[in-house]
């Protein structure tokens, strides 16, 4: 289950400047200094911000399948991030229940320097397995992904269509409790797609929330029995998807 | 800051994978890999070991452990602070795709110098032989000292951490102060060289302190109470300043990685 109430983020916009302390030291010394003498201090982005997120109020509730469309910088990944808790609200109250497994970056903890069997490991790691547990998903995974022999070579050596299915098999292994997805993952030539497709019914089947990002308006069709559609941080119309698809459409 | 710390140890684990990643990145595809690192320093210790022992007219067999063993512990505690000014920024991916405590990318970088250091305990040991009166004096002070060292590189690292993803201009100041404390720390010259009246505001210094109460026991002296004195202040103020911060700062810090 997850809860938005009334949830707004805002975030800095910080360029090169607003990363350095003499900048914003001068600003602070600036503002007296001017309020003294009556000058005018140029003020850069530093203090600027964006509002990335207005007053969301949402419940997802255990089963639902839901879908985010919108335009790009429309909050879509924002909203992602908070769910995951990366982001933490500026305003508002969120309520997430459960494991997520947000897979934003399928990817992440996988090392170019060593086997592919290595990699399965560290990923799965990443993902909040233990040693042992990793250990024993090495068989099935390895088999998923087809790399055969492949497997003991260092990824770096790997093609990137190889890489992504080596990453898709791993990450896909464990159905969490919520399943967070920036865009359909997919990987291979068209005899894995088969596979793949499996895979991802299975594992949207499995776990108990799943919250889908995407531009692809077939895939939300096929995944999510409900969606969301977002326009500059805010809601615009939140139901039925092939309503709000032909909504979005029109 | 503490549920911070415990969820972070929770995730051993990750720990021990990030930490032994950075420091394979850092030797792939070389035979010897660490072998050099150790090499290097050794030879970096016996050159300035020797070159200065002439020049002040000391003994080599004196000088030289003393010199190598402070080396050794001065690179494992500044390095460790110098380093630690750039761990938000470089593991940003990590904490921009899913959520992890702080503290977790902290651990993994003392874990990772400790292992570093422990590439440099056999310098440790060779030196230690070869000084002619090597005795053991370790007592019950030295585990709380060892303690009051990880306290400080932990809080010290946490705060520069943040201090540093925010104001990246600030990776360069505290390179420049590092440089000059190596001077103000007795790696290369004794205390006992000093007046007497300013030997106490050596200790100022937590690197002179870290280095007593690991150098003083392995060539049979003692640890001077005031280096502990000194590194619990740091530490006491240290984890102050990163309570703090985690406190006001933990919401955005992943907005300015």
């Amino acid at each position: 289950m997850i809860t938005l109430e009334k949830v707004s983020l805002s975030y800095p916009l910080l360029d090169i400047c607003s990363h350095s302390l003499q900048v914003a030291l001068r600003k602070k010394m600036g503002r007296k200094i001017s309020s003294l003498v009556g000058g005018n201090i140029d003020n850069s982005s530093a203090d600027a911000y964006v509002n990335a997120l207005n007053n969301l109020s949402l419940t997802i509730t255990d089963g639902q399948r839901v879908g985010i469309i919108g335009h790009n910088g429309a909050g879509k990944t924002t909203l992602l991030r908070l769910i995951s808790g990366i982001y933490a609200p500026t305003q508002g109250k969120i309520t997430v229940c459960g494991n997520v497994n947000s897979l934003i970056d399928f990817t992440l903890g996988m090392d170019p320097d060593v086997s592919g069997i290595k990699n399965i490991i560290f990923r799965l790691v990443f993902m909040g397995l233990t040693l042992r547990q990793a250990k024993k998903a090495i068989d099935e995974i390895v088999d998923f992904s087809g790399l055969a022999e492949f497997i003991h070579l260092p990824v770096r050596t790997y093609s990137t269509g190889m890489f992504l299915r080596l990453a898709f098999a791993i990450s896909t292994y464990i159905p969490p409790d919520i399943l967070i997805l920036d865009e359909i993952i997919g990987a291979g030539d068209e005899a894995f797609k088969e596979k793949v497709l499996q895979r991802l019914d299975d594992l949207f089947a499995k776990s108990r929330i799943v919250v889908l990002s995407s531009h692809d308006m077939a895939a939300i069709k096929r995944y999510c029995d409900s969606t969301i559609l977002m326009n500059k941080g805010s809601i615009v119309a939140n139901g039925r998807t092939d309503e709000i698809l032909a909504l979005y459409d029109s | 800051m503490i549920l911070d710390v415990q969820e972070a140890l929770t995730q051993w684990r990750l720990i021990h994978l990030l930490g032994v990643s950075t420091l394979r990145a850092r030797f792939a595809r070389s035979k010897l890999g660490q072998v050099w690192l150790t090499l290097s320093i050794f030879i970096n210790i016996c050159v300035v070991g020797v070159v200065w022992s002439l020049i002040w007219h000391i003994p080599v067999a004196e000088y030289l452990p003393y010199i190598g063993i402070g080396q050794v512990i001065y690179l494992f505690a500044s390095q460790t602070v110098n380093d630690s000014t750039n761990i938000l920024v470089a593991n940003a991916r990590l904490y921009t795709s899913q959520r992890f405590p702080l503290s977790l990318s902290i651990f993994a970088h003392i874990y990772k110098n400790f292992i570093v250091f422990s590439y440099m305990l056999p310098i440790v040991i060779f030196l230690f032989f070869y000084f002619p009166h090597s005795t053991l004096n370790f007592d019950l002070y030295f585990p709380i000292g060892v303690l009051l060292t990880l306290l400080f590189l932990f809080a010290s690292s946490y705060t520069l951490a943040i201090v540093c993803v925010r104001f990246r201009d600030m990776i360069q100041v505290i390179a420049v102060l590092m440089q000059s404390t190596f001077l103000v720390t007795p790696v290369m010259w004794n205390i006992t060289m000093i007046p007497m009246r300013f030997r106490s505001l050596v200790y100022i210094n937590p690197f002179a302190a870290i280095l007593d109460i690991f150098r003083a026991p392995l060539l049979g002296g003692q640890t001077m109470e005031l280096a502990y004195v000194s590194l619990l202040n740091w530490d006491i103020f240290f984890l102050c300043i990163a309570f703090l911060l985690h406190k006001k700062l933990a919401k955005n810090i992943v907005f300015w990685m």
